[in-house]
């Protein structure tokens, strides 16, 4: 009886793999299609591919989203950083408060998130583009970047600073010589999720954005609810996806070094 | 070789190393995070005008606003509709993790990844990935008529329905992450001692694994819930008019009507919501154990 | 003068104090141990020589000079670890340069030294491996060559060779000793393990509970015990409570007749006799022994290099004797147990405890 009931349950814990998965491989597959439609298979064929190499609108965004990305990713990284070894390393008063504030930008809405950005620029006058939204990424970002090395932080053993003081390198010297090199693995991480949660923000890039700036979530949005469906925002979506992906597994990578 | 330093100094500067390493941070987040929370609040209460002029008369025109208009009927649906995907991820993810932590032995690790991977593509990709298979052209229709089950291809989209099959596809994961977790942390030897105690399958389950899994649940549930009710990719992609949620009214307000002040008062009680909800959630699920983040 | 010395030092965590009112100094060239159960607070008086922990109150001086507020990497101090706290992230070599590379020594120079640091301690040819490839003990010797290479005047190891196993232990401790000699730096040494303390040390101060109980070298230590603790923690001992009359008798409870002791006037009151189990005689023969008392054997257990016997002398008191396994006895026998005065130490009993 046990024997019938475990198979059941592999079957279903199956079927939600397929579930999970299914929308995604038929996407990435049907962006190979050498057709217009989405349903049959007509052959192998890069063509869709081609089309978006050639839109320079698609190349913008691509190239908005990278250096949006980037610079979220080197702020947070520095900033996050210094914040967990403070929150790690030191005890003071308001330090829970401090702790806890960390928090809010990973469990708000993000809805709520964007909207706020976007009157803060209203009430003072700044006008929105392409700083308006690094500025709005990296105020969310530094809170998933610190919250990750912190993790990283918490079992480090000081003992080998202890051994670098008495080797005779001061403070500053220890952390560059001893204790980066051994939390990089953490601070790169920490790193990549920021690249990744900026790459892939839409919310708060539409209402941050303004009319002149766009990325790639923003195109993607926008061709999907003008268009709809189609076999070049099919290759789109694949190559974004490659991107996401690939940031993940070097992610993984390092949270096991 | 053995001289010694004469230098002798202080060290005072280990006091100023916290606050100096955290206030770029702080500002920062005073700034551009919470600082705009304090602007949202203002206009909600009508102390800035249109010409961003501040005044300290506050008024509560726009919360009463609120109830004259749609907004409840919209805040309601995505209450209900948030409930619904919930029960639902429970429901479907569940028997998953239950599958990976207890019946999988080493390859749970693997199975995990393979689990959180869709996760890490961004909820618009995945929005657009169901998009293409519940389109009209798309790979279910196809196969219905090719198949001869329909004459017409159907309209999944643009319904209640695809907006649900949309939360419940993106928020599986978050569902199925802390069950795990906390059924990874389930004794076996418990279930083992129930069974020698004369419970079979069935009641072991309700009666051991069940109670020992509520944070895992409650985990999930909030994780899931939370974020659910303010979403707003997933009814503006696949969902139509009748399926209009908190997130497609805000978007609408800010982005298209411009009402900044109505928008703002919507937004605050959205907040105040989901405040609501997580303490709610801290008291009587939690009762003050560790949140599985 | 001294090479490091302690004046008064308090060292408090919380409400715990970890180092009450420790004075001690340690001569130059001196192997020096610091000896007692965990929590006695000899690594946190270590610590506090190396400047990783500031004194609450007291002074810690280095040479002339006071070095209460000399951060630790200004004070010319080595230490070796418990846990090495090896560099994970480099190799033999660059760890054991890193001091070098801290004093911007130059490259040829650097490497020089490197190479004589690891000949010193027996690992000539390491340079390039990384510490994962290294057993313990060879890690061990990284940690010391690391910690000697820049010339310390003094040298700190906290509790090096604990992990190692007995073998290699041992034999690092030879090792430890022949390189102190060669070099001739002062060792300051803490440790948990008695024999260990009593093999290489030239002077030994033994802590109990953030206090210094006694300060001596190890026959000090071990033949002349100040306290109850020492003379416990310290091998095994027979104690004997009783007074001290006036200088040179010691009335014990329970035995028929007064002990001579070589003993001062400062003992005399409520005191403790202190007499080793291999320093108490048996059988017929007792001449010239001071002390002799009839006993009974109750228990005997053969241990190898000696005989471990329970006896009751007097009026039930029960002693331990390390016999010679030749001597012919066995247990219910009636015979003679005996010791000559030098063998046994009063101590004053403890009026705090």
């Amino acid at each position: 009886m046990k024997r019938v009931w475990d198979k059941v349950l592999k079957g279903y814990s199956f079927a939600v793999y397929v579930f999970l998965y299914a929308p995604i491989l038929i996407m990435v597959t049907f962006s190979f299609n050498d057709s217009r439609l989405l349903a049959v298979w007509r052959g192998f064929s890069l063509r869709w591919y081609e089309t978006l190499l050639a839109d320079p609108a698609v190349w913008k965004a691509f190239y908005n989203s990278m250096w949006v990305a980037s610079l979220t990713a080197a702020v947070s990284m520095v900033l996050g950083t210094m914040t967990a070894f403070v929150m790690i390393r030191y005890s003071f008063r308001g330090k829970s408060i401090l702790d806890s504030s960390l928090y809010f930008p990973v469990v708000i809405p993000e809805i709520t998130e964007a909207l706020s950005l976007l009157l803060f620029y209203v009430f003072t006058g700044i006008p929105l583009g392409a700083v308006t939204v690094v500025v709005g990424h990296i105020a969310f970002a530094i809170s998933y970047a610190a919250i990750v090395i912190r993790a990283r932080l918490v079992g480090f053993d000081r003992s080998v600073e202890e051994a670098a003081k008495s080797l005779g390198a001061n403070e500053l010297r220890t952390f560059f010589h001893v204790t980066l090199p051994l939390i990089l693995p953490g601070v790169i991480a920490g790193g990549l999720l920021a690249f990744t949660v900026s790459y892939d923000d839409f919310i708060k890039t539409a209402f941050t954005a303004g009319p002149g700036f766009q990325t790639l979530p923003l195109r993607i949005y926008a061709m999907a609810s003008r268009g709809g469906v189609s076999p070049q925002l099919n290759a789109l979506a694949t190559v974004t996806l490659v991107v996401s992906l690939g940031l993940a597994v070097v992610r993984l990578r390092l949270s096991k070094a | 070789m053995n001289s010694l330093p004469q230098a002798v100094r202080r060290r005072k500067t280990r006091r100023f190393a916290a606050p100096l390493l955290l206030s770029p941070t702080v500002i920062y987040l005073a700034v551009f995070f919470f600082a705009p929370f304090a602007i949202v609040l203002l206009y909600a209460f009508g102390m800035i005008d249109i010409l961003r002029q501040f005044s300290f008369a506050a008024t509560f025109d726009f919360y009463l606003d609120f109830f004259d208009s749609i907004a409840p009927l919209v805040f309601a649906r995505s209450l209900l509709l948030a409930l619904a995907t919930t029960a639902a991820c429970l429901v479907l993810g569940y028997p998953m993790s239950y599958h990976i932590a207890v019946k999988s032995g080493r390859r749970k690790e693997t199975l995990m990844l393979l689990v959180i991977i869709p996760f890490w593509v961004s909820f618009l990709l995945r929005t657009y990935a169901l998009m293409t298979i519940l389109d009209v052209n798309g790979i279910i229709n196809a196969a219905l008529l090719s198949l001869g089950l329909i004459s017409q291809p159907l309209n999944l989209m643009y319904n209640t329905q695809a907006v649900l099959l949309g939360m419940i596809y993106n928020y599986l994961p978050f569902m199925i992450l802390p069950l795990y977790a906390s059924m990874e942390k389930l004794d076996k030897s418990l279930l083992e001692a129930a069974g020698s105690l004369g419970a079979g399958p069935a009641r072991a389950f309700l009666h051991v694994t069940l109670p020992m899994t509520r944070s895992g649940v409650g985990a999930g549930s909030i994780l899931v819930f939370v974020p659910a009710v303010g979403e707003f990719i997933i009814p503006q992609l696949l969902g139509g008019t009748e399926s209009f949620m908190i997130g497609n009214l805000i978007w609408t307000l800010f982005l298209k009507a411009r009402n900044l002040w109505f928008g703002s008062a919507v937004s605050i009680i959205l907040i105040a919501l989901v405040v609501l909800m997580v303490a709610l959630y801290m008291k009587y699920v939690t009762k003050g154990e560790e949140m599985v983040i | 003068m001294f090479e490091v010395e302690l004046v008064d030092v308090v060292k408090r965590f919380g409400t715990v104090t970890a180092v009450d009112h420790v004075s001690l100094g340690v001569r130059k060239n001196e192997f020096y141990s610091f000896l007692g159960p965990s929590g006695c607070g000899k690594t946190t008086t270590l610590r506090i020589i190396a400047g990783l922990e500031d004194p609450d109150e007291g002074t810690v001086k280095l040479g002339e000079t006071v070095a209460n507020d000399i951060p630790p990497y200004e004070r010319n101090v080595g230490i070796v670890f418990q846990h090495l706290a090896l560099f994970p992230h480099m190799n033999v070599f660059d760890n054991i340069a890193f001091g070098l590379k801290m004093a911007r020594m130059a490259k040829d120079q650097t490497r020089k030294k490197v190479e004589e640091a690891l000949e010193l301690v027996g690992l000539p040819g390491f340079e390039n491996r990384r510490i994962n490839q290294l057993s313990g003990g060879q890690q061990q010797r990284v940690g010391i060559a690391r910690a000697m290479v820049r010339e310390p005047g003094v040298l700190l190891l906290d509790e090096p060779l604990g992990p190692l196993d007995l073998k290699i232990r041992q034999h690092m401790q030879l090792e430890l000793k022949r390189i102190q000699k060669q070099v001739g730096t002062t060792f300051i040494y803490v440790t948990h393990d008695q024999g260990e303390a009593l093999t290489m040390s030239d002077s030994i101060a033994v802590m109990n509970n953030g206090r210094v109980e006694q300060i001596g070298s190890p026959r000090e230590i071990y033949d002349r015990p100040k306290t109850q603790f020492v003379a416990n923690f310290i091998g095994e001992t027979n104690f004997l409570d009783g007074t001290s009359e006036r200088a040179g008798v010691f009335m014990c409870k329970g035995l028929p007749h007064p002990v001579m002791v070589e003993a001062g006037e400062d003992l005399i009151g409520e005191a403790v006799l202190s007499i080793r189990p291999e320093r108490v005689h048996i059988g017929p023969d007792l001449r010239g022994l001071d002390n002799v008392f009839d006993a009974k054997i109750e228990d005997l257990v053969y241990q190898g290099s000696h005989l471990a016997v329970a006896v009751k002398v007097g009026e039930n008191l029960t002693m331990k004797i390390e016999a010679n396994p030749a001597v012919p006895i066995s247990v219910g026998e009636r015979t003679r147990i005996g010791w000559s005065k030098t063998d046994a130490t009063v101590i004053k009993l403890e009026k705090d405890e």
